[in-house]
């Protein structure tokens, strides 16, 4: 719709050509990273089709999202770090800690490991991974992370 | 800009909510039936909740312009007793003519138990015999990527509910692509904690595009923030998005979706 519309006139603009080069580029470079590793991720490949084919709008320099938002997340950064130490002075010899921080800092790597999809993947490592409905419902709320007895 | 709040639980708001909305622009809404934050005794209570919904909230709402649609059911989370639950069930055949009804919902899941499931499945059922379209509230956290997919096979075991006249609602980034893949609508609800921020939601529309794909801000009694629509239009502009994403997600794509029901009368002329 007017949606389409809009990206179809955007790809004139000169900027837009650029970006759509650079598109090219990344597309080169993951083709030839796939073949070399023999395809590991084709989930991969596949979304970062699908993430070109709906961007249907120029990228945004990477300079301008952090300018943006790079000083809301390092303070949300700082927030984490200083949790988990609140959570570290809190821990006794007695008292090994609790289960959810456990699994969320278990985590935490998805973030530096180089993979896109980050939050997708975050999402289902804190999901439960069981397949059928449970006897019956005890209590109604969530707790963040899956049970003790079903995180891997 | 003029916009639609296709999910609010405007019993649990004020009348200045309503002056608010309406100064940000929003020109009609539509309120599920959902779970109070204690359970009800008896199905008089929804009885009475029901005749709120669809006497009491249309006329709160046009003293400021906005129209109100609703959408009834009884939630998961008071699905467990399901003697309770089928009595709920029998009251709504006699509300489903009132003008502002547009379907069942919010129906779904929340523990993913075998009785949530049952009752989900008589709602189901109870669309396909009315011809409602159906509104979906997917559970929460851990339990949403399971439940979410339980939900959609119910749906598909019923065998006659097209999946274009239902919305999954709450997708995030792990659900939104099977609900979108399936044929479904997808939902996305904008809440500080849980669920997904403005710039989240943004995120979801630059990797998925913006097919079959609405924003709402589920503002109920607990943390939530009945302006996150026009602050998530506000977070499209700043990040240089076209304002075109803006009348897709929030005019264009529930007018389309709601507008398979006759009742739903928002910009026809
Ligand atoms: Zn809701």
């Amino acid at each position: 719709m007017m949606f389409t519309m809009s990206a179809a006139s955007l790809r004139q603009a000169p900027h837009v050509r650029v970006a759509a080069r650079r598109v090219g580029v990344y597309v080169y470079i993951n083709i030839s990273f796939f073949v070399k590793t023999l395809l590991p991720q084709a989930r991969t490949i596949d979304l970062q089709y699908q993430t070109m084919q709906a961007q249907n709008a120029p990228n945004i320099e990477p300079r301008r999202l952090a300018d943006l938002y790079f000083m809301e997340h390092r303070a949300k950064l700082l927030d984490i770090a200083a949790f988990l130490d609140r959570i570290d002075r809190a821990k006794g010899a007695t008292n090994p800690g609790d289960h959810r921080v456990t699994v969320l800092q278990r985590v935490i790597p998805i973030l530096t490991d180089g993979q896109p999809e980050r939050v997708r993947r975050i999402l289902d490592a804190l999901s439960d991974p069981s397949t059928e409905p449970i006897a019956q419902a005890s209590v109604k709320g969530a707790t963040g992370v899956p049970p003790a007895d079903k995180t891997s | 800009m003029p916009y639609i709040d296709p999910h609010i639980h405007m019993v649990s708001r004020t009348t200045d909510d309503y002056q608010r909305l309406a100064l940000a622009g929003c020109v009609a809404l539509t309120e599920p039936a959902f779970w109070a934050g204690y359970d009800r005794s008896s199905p008089q209570g929804f009885y009475d909740y029901f005749r709120q919904l669809t006497e009491f909230e249309p006329k709160r709402a046009a003293q400021f312009g906005i129209q109100h649609y609703t959408w009834l059911c009884i939630n998961p989370k008071e699905a467990e007793d399901t003697r309770l639950a089928r009595e709920v069930i029998a009251l709504i055949p006699d509300f489903l003519n009132k003008p502002n009804v547009l379907g069942i919902g919010e129906i779904g899941l929340n523990k993913n138990s075998r009785n949530e499931l049952a009752i989900l499945e008589e709602q189901i059922a109870l669309a396909d015999r009315f011809d409602q379209l159906i509104l979906v509230h997917t559970p929460h956290l851990e339990d949403k990527r399971k439940g979410t997919r339980l939900i959609m096979d119910a749906i598909k075991r019923n065998g006659k509910i097209k999946p274009s006249r239902v919305l999954i609602d709450h997708v995030e980034e792990h659900t939104v692509r099977e609900a979108l893949d399936r044929g479904y609508w997808a939902g996305m609800t904008l809440y500080p904690d849980s669920k997904l921020t403005p710039q989240r939601a943004v995120d979801i529309v630059e990797t998925h595009g913006s097919e079959r794909l609405w924003i709402n801000s589920a503002g109920d009694w607990g943390p939530s923030d009945p302006l996150a629509v026009p602050k998530c239009h506000n977070e499209i502009l700043r990040r240089g998005r076209p304002r075109e994403w803006i009348e897709t997600l929030s005019w264009h794509n529930p007018r389309t979706f709601l507008s398979q029901s006759p009742r739903f009368q928002v910009g026809h002329d």
